[in-house]
C-alpha cells in the first residue's frame, strides 16, 4: 500500500483552518483559533505517510508515537535513507514533542502559553509541509507533489499574515 | 521534611468490581501510582503531587495510565523534572502535568472539565506545604463547569466534510470520541452532575437524558479507536476504521447532537 496521488489529502484540512491555502482575506482571528485543530489533521497525515510508505503504524499519541517515529528515524539513518526522508520523519518527532510539551507543561486559558503554542504550531506545520514537499518531489506522485509545493507557499504566506496580526493584538 | 504527607491507605478505595481480577488490577495500580507519586515528590522544587484520572476515581483498568499532576516552584523546575522523570512504571505509562501555582489557580478558576475534575477528585498524595489543598479550598466544588460549546463546534468543523480522510478514519473516529466525551462531561457538568470517566458519563447520560441515548451510544462505541490512537491500546475495534464513511458520518452527527445539548 502507498499514498494516493490525490491533492485532497492536503487541500481540505488546511482549508478548514480558515482557508489557509485559498483566501488571503480569511478572518485571521478565526484562523488563529483553529490552529490547534490542524494538529489533528497532522496526526492523520503523518500516520498515513508512516504506515503506507514506511510500514510503521503510528499510535499512542504523543509518547509511544514519538518513540516509534524516533526509532524509524534511527533505522533510516542506519540504512542511509535519503536526507529528505530522514528530515521528514524527524519533523514528525518534533510534532509529537510539541504535543507532549503542551500536555505536560501548559496551564489552561493562559494567553502567553497559547501564543507560544500557536507559534510552535505554525513553525512545525511549515516544517512538516516543507519536508513533505521535498520528499514527495523525489517520488512518483506528481499531482500530490505539486499540491505540496503550492501548500507550502500558501501556508508560509498565511503564517506571515497571522504573525503580523499577532503583533497588532 | 516540612509539611504534610498523606498516609499510606489506598489512594481511592476501589469501586465495586464484578470480579476479583478487576479488584486486583485496582490494588496493583494503586500501588504503582503511589510509587510514581512518591518518586515525583522527591524531585527538588516539587511542592505537591496529586493523583488524577482513573487512579483518583478508583476505576483503573488494564488500559489505564497513571495520571499525575504536580505543583512545582516554577517553569525551570518543570523543565528539569520533565527531562528526568520516567514516563512508565513497569508496563504502565505515566502521564504528567506540571503546573505552577499561577497555572493551577487559572485551572481552578476557569472551571474546565479537567479543572473541576482536579478540584473534586484529585487525590493529593504529597502536599509538603499545604499549598495545593489551600488553593483547592478557595474554589467551589459544586459550581457548574464552563460552557465549552463553541470550542467543541470549532473542533467539529474539521469533520464537516470528511472526504479529506480519504477513507482512513482511525484518527477521525478517535477525535470524535474525544469531542463527544467532552460534550457528555459538559452536558452533565453544566447541571452540576459531575462525571469525569467517559464510560460513566455516557452511562449516566443514557439513563438521565433518554433523547440523547442514540447519539451517546454511537460515540461510546468509538472508545477502542480513541484508546488505540491515544494509548496504543490493542483492544479489538468494533468495526474496521478504513472505508467506513457511513460510520464516520454518523459519529459526526452524533457529536453534533451532544454538543447541541450543552446549555
Amino acid at each position: 500500500m502507498a499514498l494516493k496521488d490525490d491533492p485532497v489529502l492536503l487541500r481540505r484540512p488546511l482549508g478548514f483552518a480558515g482557508r489557509v491555502n485559498a483566501a488571503e482575506d480569511a478572518d485571521l482571528d478565526d484562523l488563529r483559533e483553529r490552529l490547534p485543530g490542524l494538529l489533528k489533521f497532522a496526526r492523520t497525515f503523518v500516520a498515513e505517510i508512516l504506515a503506507q510508505e514506511f510500514n510503521t503504524p503510528l499510535a499512542g499519541f504523543p509518547i509511544p508515537a514519538r518513540a516509534r517515529a524516533a526509532a524509524l528515524g534511527a533505522r533510516l539513518k542506519r540504512e542511509r535513507a535519503s536526507p529528505e526522508t530522514q528530515r521528514l520523519v524527524m519533523s514528525i518527532v518534533d510534532l509529537c514533542d510539541l504535543e507532549i510539551d503542551r500536555r505536560e507543561m501548559s496551564g489552561e486559558d493562559d494567553e502567553e502559553d497559547d501564543d507560544a503554542y500557536r507559534e510552535h504550531i505554525l513553525d512545525l506545520l511549515q516544517r512538516l509541509l516543507d519536508r513533505f514537499a521535498a520528499w514527495i518531489d523525489r517520488t512518483r506522485l506528481p499531482r500530490l507533489a505539486a499540491e505540496a509545493t503550492r501548500t507550502c507557499q500558501q501556508f508560509a504566506a498565511a503564517s506571515d499574515r497571522l504573525r503580523e496580526r499577532s503583533k497588532e493584538r | 521534611m516540612l509539611g504534610r504527607r498523606a498516609d499510606h491507605r489506598p489512594i481511592r478505595p476501589p469501586r465495586h468490581h464484578a470480579c476479583v481480577a478487576a479488584a486486583i488490577v485496582q490494588v496493583l495500580a494503586d500501588s504503582e501510582a503511589r510509587h510514581a507519586a512518591d518518586a515525583l515528590g522527591r524531585e527538588a522544587g516539587v511542592r505537591a503531587v496529586c493523583v488524577i484520572g482513573s487512579g483518583a476515581r478508583g476505576d483503573f483498568d488494564a488500559a489505564s495510565d497513571i495520571d499525575l499532576l504536580a505543583l512545582v516552584d516554577d517553569r525551570a523546575t518543570a523543565d528539569r523534572v520533565r527531562a528526568r522523570f520516567p514516563r512508565a512504571v513497569d508496563e504502565r505509562a505515566i502521564q504528567l502535568k506540571l503546573v505552577t501555582e499561577a497555572q493551577l489557580t487559572r485551572l481552578f478558576e476557569r472551571r474546565s472539565t479537567f479543572g473541576v475534575h482536579v478540584l473534586r477528585e484529585g487525590v493529593a498524595v504529597i502536599d509538603y506545604f499545604g499549598a495545593f489543598e489551600a488553593l483547592r479550598a478557595c474554589h467551589p466544588r459544586d459550581a457548574p463547569v464552563r460552557n465549552n460549546r463553541e470550542e467543541l463546534l470549532v473542533r467539529l468543523e474539521l469533520y464537516d466534510d470528511i472526504a479529506w480522510c480519504q477513507g482512513l478514519y482511525l484518527y477521525c473516529l478517535a477525535d470524535l470520541y474525544s469531542i463527544g466525551r467532552s460534550a457528555a462531561f459538559t452536558v452533565l457538568g453544566r447541571q452540576s452532575r459531575f462525571e469525569f470517566s467517559g464510560t460513566r458519563a455516557f452511562d449516566r447520560l443514557r439513563r438521565e437524558v433518554p433523547q440523547l441515548a442514540p447519539a451517546t451510544e454511537r460515540i461510546a462505541e468509538l472508545r477502542p479507536f480513541f484508546l488505540l490512537v491515544e494509548r496504543d491500546s490493542r483492544q479489538s475495534l468494533p468495526f474496521p476504521a478504513r472505508d467506513r464513511h457511513d460510520a464516520a458520518s454518523a459519529a459526526v452527527a452524533a457529536c453534533h447532537t451532544l454538543v447541541d445539548a450543552i446549555r
